[in-house]
């Protein structure tokens, strides 16, 4: 007999994002599923609109990273324009981005890694959460709002709001950077390194620590995507796309307007989202990660020093081979989020980036645009066709979750095998196979949040689809 | 601790999700400071620690018309495994555990019925923002937050 567990956070609104795991007679995992939903409906919501107001509509998909969204459409409204953009402009879009990616990377280890990595992965529930973790270390819990704050600061500074800016415009930006803005922003970053490079330490004695279960705990396989410049040189605003085998190798470079030469995506009947895959290389070994763990093992260095310390760690993780377990994604995410504050600071120290050529503005040359960059959680392409005079016709959007979809599909499989044996199943079992998921921090319910009922159901279900047991945590 | 946030919660892209800052937007209060977020995130915290009062207005899903009333800080409810949600409590008890302190809050819930893509409250929600707005009134007017439901 087969039995069904399904872990579903009851969504929001417009679907589910749930993981069932089918067992067979004996107990053992047959066979796991990830489903999530996709931001198709955005696509549609673009269409008809003039496509100088895609930089500030498209933010609204998520509330977490809305700069990633704002600047890949403003890059896509470059290209509709067909002009190059000024150089202080391309700086400061980049700052506020390293803006975003210190906050969300800052929110990612400190808010949802946390717990599971301070407090352990088998602590009661009741308190593995950031609330139990501001009474376990509130010292460090006070430096991880300080960090999100400062990422705010900076995109605050520079763009005259903290969430949902309007300052990135087809041809540039719409403000030049005051000196006493760069002042405040530059005051308190090596204060902000200095947090990270703690949080570096957290991550690092909790791998040795548990080095065993780290090293298989979803580890797997798999090609590897991330924009790349300068030879090689992580980049997270604007490069080429890279793609590395899973031997670590490059297996191909292009830039981002050529996408669709390079990438397709699978359909599943179970899934509202789509499996992209290297086009090369086909299903299933074309299937690739993206985000922290993607860019690293993509990459062949950093370009700031403090870094490219931990990116030399990093390497050396795996025998020089690309790092496959998801736990790694977590000492990722904080190499990035070092990298983030230093190119910050290098960009404030340009001497180029208070200057006041920051637009060059023209009417709509190209009836495509596509504008790639690197989201805090993975590479995010949008790309919009518009016709003569700027009203866009059709839109396509591919963000990081959809990028992933395959891989946290084997994440969750791999762990479930790993853990679940027999048809009672602990707490703390549930919570790696939910970790599984939060290694790659899935956007799953941005879009809305209307107050309704989220608990975490885990259904069994016999092979008939008769109700068996059922957990449930709020 | 001084003073009023009234703190509005939605995406504005999403039909009824945007009733809670479309509310905010429509009012004025003396004293009372205004913000506008899409959701809450942990750095909220800092932000709420010095007010007296916190007023969050929602969208909500339980169908009835809008109500006031009081929330508590519940720390086993600061996130969700899998999203980067935040409740109202939540961020309540983050703000406790933090700084030691924490305002008293309410909650004003505004329940719509339709959260598609588009820009339009659907007719269900604009009632019941008029609605919201008008306890707003009595609320303020009153100066006192003891009990909501009074006012």
């Amino acid at each position: 007999m087969t039995k069904k567990i399904t872990i579903s956070p009851v969504t929001r609104i417009e679907g589910h994002a749930k993981v069932t795991i089918y067992l067979d007679d004996e107990g053992r995992v047959d066979r796991t599923y990830f489903h999530v939903d996709q931001f198709r409906g955005y696509e549609k919501f673009t269409e008809g609109r003039f496509y100088d107001e895609l930089p500030m509509i498209t933010p609204r998909i998520c509330g977490i990273c809305p700069v990633s969204h704002h600047l890949a459409a403003a890059k896509a409204c470059d290209e509709i324009l067909g002009r190059p953009v000024p150089r202080t402009a391309s700086l400061l879009r980049e700052l506020i981005h390293m803006g975003q990616v210190i906050q969300s990377h800052a929110m990612h280890f400190f808010e949802l890694a946390g717990p599971d990595i301070v407090l352990g992965w088998d602590a009661d529930p009741a308190v593995r959460n950031v609330v139990g973790l501001v009474r376990a270390n509130p010292e460090l819990a006070l430096k991880a709002v300080k960090l999100r704050k400062y990422g705010q600061t900076i995109i605050e500074e520079v763009a005259g709001r903290r969430i949902h800016p309007t300052f990135a415009i087809p041809g540039g930006v719409n403000a030049s950077l005051s000196g006493d803005s760069r002042d405040r922003i530059l005051k308190d970053v090596d204060e902000m390194i200095a947090y990270i490079r703690e949080g570096v330490s957290i991550i690092l004695a909790f791998i040795e620590e548990h080095k065993e279960e780290c090293d298989a705990f979803a580890a797997f396989p798999s090609a590897y995507m991330g924009l790349v410049k300068d030879g090689g040189a992580l980049e997270l605003y604007d490069g080429i796309v890279r793609m590395a085998g899973r031997d670590g190798r490059t297996l191909d470079e292009f830039a981002g307007r050529y996408y669709l030469s390079h990438i397709a995506e699978k359909v599943d009947d179970w899934s509202y989202l789509k499996f992209p895959y290297f086009k090369p290389l086909g299903d299933p070994e074309g299937h690739y990660r993206v985000g922290p763990l993607g860019r690293l093992n993509a990459a062949d260095r950093i370009s700031t020093p403090l870094a490219q310390e931990e990116f030399l760690k990093f390497k050396a993780m795996n025998g020089g081979r690309p790092v496959e377990s998801s736990v790694y994604y977590h000492y990722a995410w904080l190499i990035e989020a070092v990298y983030a504050l230093e190119r910050a600071r290098e960009i404030l120290e340009d001497g180029d980036v208070l200057s006041r050529d920051v637009l060059n503005p023209g009417p709509v040359t190209n009836e495509e645009g596509i504008g790639v960059i690197e989201a805090p959680r993975g590479t995010l392409f949008h790309h919009y066709w518009v016709d003569e005079n700027g009203t866009v016709k059709k839109a396509n959007l591919i963000v990081a979750t959809g990028h992933n979809n395959w891989a946290m599909c084997q994440a969750v499989d791999n762990v479930a095998r790993g853990y679940i044996q027999g048809h009672d199943i602990p707490e703390g079992v549930l919570n790696r196979v939910e970790g599984a998921i939060r290694c790659y921090d899935p956007c799953l319910s941005c879009s809305t949040h209307a107050i309704g009922e989220m608990p975490v159901v885990v259904e069994v279900y016999d092979h008939q689809g008769a109700f068996v047991a059922s957990r449930e945590r709020a | 601790m001084t003073g009023t946030l009234l703190l509005g919660i939605g995406n504005i892209h999403r039909e009824d999700d945007g009733v809670g800052p479309k509310c905010v937007d429509l009012v004025s209060f003396p004293g009372v400071h205004r913000l506008v977020v899409q959701q809450l995130v942990p750095e909220l915290a800092e932000t709420i620690r010095d007010y007296e009062r916190v007023v969050f207005v929602d969208a909500s899903l339980r169908g009835g018309t809008a109500e006031l009333g009081p929330l508590l800080p519940r720390d086993t409810d600061t996130s969700f495994p899998l999203t980067h949600g935040m409740t109202c409590e939540g961020l309540l008890a983050l703000t406790e555990a933090l700084y030691g302190r924490v305002p008293k809050a309410f909650l004003l819930s505004i329940p719509g019925v339709s959260f598609g893509h588009g820009e339009n409250l659907s007719a269900r929600a604009l009632e019941n923002m008029e609605e919201a707005r008008g306890i707003l009134e009595r609320f303020f007017r009153s100066g006192t937050a003891a009990d909501p439901s009074h006012n």
